[in-house]
């Protein structure tokens, strides 16, 4: 009979390591053919080997264990390993994949052994709905994801001097064209960026940042008084900055709601 | 937002207002009945004296309505004026109805008026002022008890933000897979851990730290880390010796520190360097500490989100030392991220030991 192969994937070694150490005491029938310590690697290593199991770590660098996975779930079966992520364990179980929890302890390990030999006697290739898979991997990495991306722009990038100035959104008070930059005001300071006021037009929360002008934005909460000129003009006063700014004719319906 | 901030006329003032007006009114028809030798009947007293005062009241209404008086003095200017309008008008009411011997007595009714008017006027202003300040000690008070909240729940978040469950599991993991390969290295990963919950834990309490102790928690936590991730993190701590007694509140940089490694290096397939370099700049006027926490990371993109963990250090900064402290945010050579924050410190006066 095929001697069944396996690579693992973690980016701690000592894991990797203690990984090996137990399926050896559990399953010595199983080969260890390769170790990978990040997602890009362990997607070279699967290609090359083709082994019977690829177990994964979830969070890796390069690629993530989910990412990975839906490159190579039709060369061999998943196991994923997790450290802690409720999302993920819930979507595992529901959708009967495969997973290992940190730290592994030897009962849990047993079962999900012996399970994945069931599984490799009937079929040594994952389920073949493999779309379907790609699809729940998408859904899970989604739910756990570290890096909260937002919509909306949350940090404004601005030289000064030789490094690169980086500007809280929720600290910026108002954005001003000038000739050929734009003017960014936050706490009493004043950074020049090329970004136009057109580009942050679509790029800033329109519920937190108005455009009042065709060259100025600003913070609605920033905003300190609204009145009104003798020529019905509205005219705004602005937090940490002294000038009064005149809201244009075309603007002026935000402020009519209030 | 504030369009139109003067003073509102409700109605319940309003009716108020005019009511005591009355009361004061016919306290003046008594009195100038008693005084005046020529005696009339005193309805006519006292008809007169209601016309006199509510014509005062409401030239007082008309006018400060739509001047909004900014100064005491204008205050008193156009007080001085709806006097003289509100006497004139009543008493020209009184004298179209009534043909009363009253009539002879213009300027003593108009000089008791005047005093009158200006001491119930000035009980209007005084009340005006008096309701004023109790609404901004209201507003005072409402401020601090949502302060208080917002308090309780950064520190709560910061709880659930500090000792991620991630990093627990994956420590205990690593902690327990040395137990049977390197136990000496599983001991002091355990050692590490301990320092860093108790200082995490403590935290919640309130208790100050001195830099040292608050450098060794950070030594701890990138301890841990250096231990599972090996080649991959490499850190480096300067502070100058002078500085290690100093009092500074406890888990105020780790939440940057645990993002240089989260965020910044453990993305990063080669890995990368989390280097923290602690300064003291001393002048006449203040000594500030610079602490400059920088990583040779990913570095980040303009839509990342701030985290719970960056904010909850920028309302701690704003907490402890309001616009004392600053925070910097930079790119990092050749990448990665740079922070540098900024407090003011109290210079250290006990013996170095």
């Amino acid at each position: 009979m095929k001697k069944i192969t396996a690579i693992i994937a973690d980016d701690e070694k000592q894991l990797r390591l203690h990984l090996k150490n137990k399926l050896n005491q559990i399953w010595p029938e199983l080969e260890i053919c390769a170790e990978a310590e990040n997602g890009i690697e362990a997607v070279k290593l699967a290609k090359k080997y083709k082994p019977d199991i690829a177990f994964l770590d979830i969070k890796m660098p390069g690629k993530s264990g989910l990412e990975a996975a839906g490159e190579i779930n039709t060369i061999c079966r998943i196991v994923f390993i997790t450290a802690y992520d409720r999302y993920a364990v819930d979507a595992f179980k529901n959708e009967a994949i495969d997973y290992i929890l940190k730290p592994v302890e030897d009962t849990r390990l047993e079962k999900t052994v012996n399970r994945l030999k069931k599984r490799l006697a009937v079929d040594n290739r994952q389920a073949d709905n493999s779309e379907d898979i790609n699809h729940i991997l998408k859904k899970i990495s989604e739910t756990i994801s570290t890096k909260p991306e937002n919509k909306y722009l949350q940090w404004i990038k601005a030289q000064q001097g030789d490094s690169i100035r980086l500007i809280p959104i929720n600290e910026i008070t108002i954005f001003q064209s000038t000739d050929k930059y734009t003017a960014v005001f936050s706490k009493s300071k004043e950074y020049l960026i090329r970004k136009t006021i057109k580009d942050l037009e679509t790029m800033l929360d329109p519920e937190k940042f108005w455009k009042i002008h065709r060259g100025t934005i600003v913070k609605v909460s920033a905003i300190t008084k609204v009145s009104r000129s003798v020529t019905g003009r509205y005219i705004i006063k602005v937090k940490e900055h002294e000038k009064p700014i005149i809201v244009s004719r075309s603007y002026i319906h935000l402020f009519k709601q209030m | 937002m504030v369009i139109n901030d003067y003073q509102k006329h409700t109605a319940g003032a309003l009716v108020k207002e005019y009511s005591l007006v009355t009361i004061f009114n016919i306290g003046i028809a008594i009195l100038l009945w008693l005084l005046l030798p020529d005696k009339d009947s005193f309805l006519m007293f006292l008809i007169r004296a209601q016309l006199i005062g509510h014509s005062i009241c409401t030239a007082c209404n008309i006018l400060f309505y739509f001047f909004k008086p900014a100064t005491t003095f204008i205050q008193i200017f156009l007080l001085i004026i709806c006097i003289l309008a509100g006497s004139m008008t009543g008493m020209h009411i009184f004298d179209l109805f009534f043909d009363s011997t009253l009539k002879n007595y213009f300027f003593t009714v108009l000089i008791v008026g005047f005093f009158f008017g200006i001491i119930i006027s000035y009980f209007f202003i005084i009340q005006g002022k008096y309701s004023q300040l109790k609404i901004e000690k209201q507003e005072e008070e409402l401020k601090s008890i949502s302060l208080e909240k917002e308090n309780i729940q950064a520190n709560l978040k910061l709880l659930q933000a500090q000792i991620e469950p991630h990093f627990l599991f994956n420590t205990l993991s690593t902690v327990l897979s040395l137990l049977d390969t390197d136990s000496k290295s599983g001991k002091k990963m355990l050692e590490n851990l301990t320092q860093y919950l108790r200082t995490s834990l403590n935290h919640t309490r309130n208790e100050t730290n001195s830099l040292k102790q608050e450098m060794e928690t950070i030594q701890s936590y990138l301890d841990i880390n250096k231990i599972r991730m090996g080649d991959r993190l490499n850190f480096k701590i300067e502070i100058p010796k002078n500085l290690y007694n100093i009092s500074f509140p406890p888990m105020l940089i780790q939440p940057i520190v645990e993002n240089a490694v989260k965020h910044g290096i453990e993305p990063k397939v080669e890995g990368g360097i989390v280097s923290i370099k602690v300064s003291g700049i001393v002048s006449d006027k203040e000594n500030v500490l610079k602490i400059q926490i920088a990583d040779t990371g990913v570095g980040f993109d303009s839509n990342l989100s701030q985290g719970i963990g960056l904010e909850n250090v920028k309302n701690r900064l704003e907490a402890l030392y309001q616009d004392k402290s600053s925070i910097i945010f930079e790119t990092n050579n050749p990448s990665g991220l740079k922070v540098t924050i900024g407090v003011p410190y109290e210079k250290d006066n006990s013996n170095n030991c």
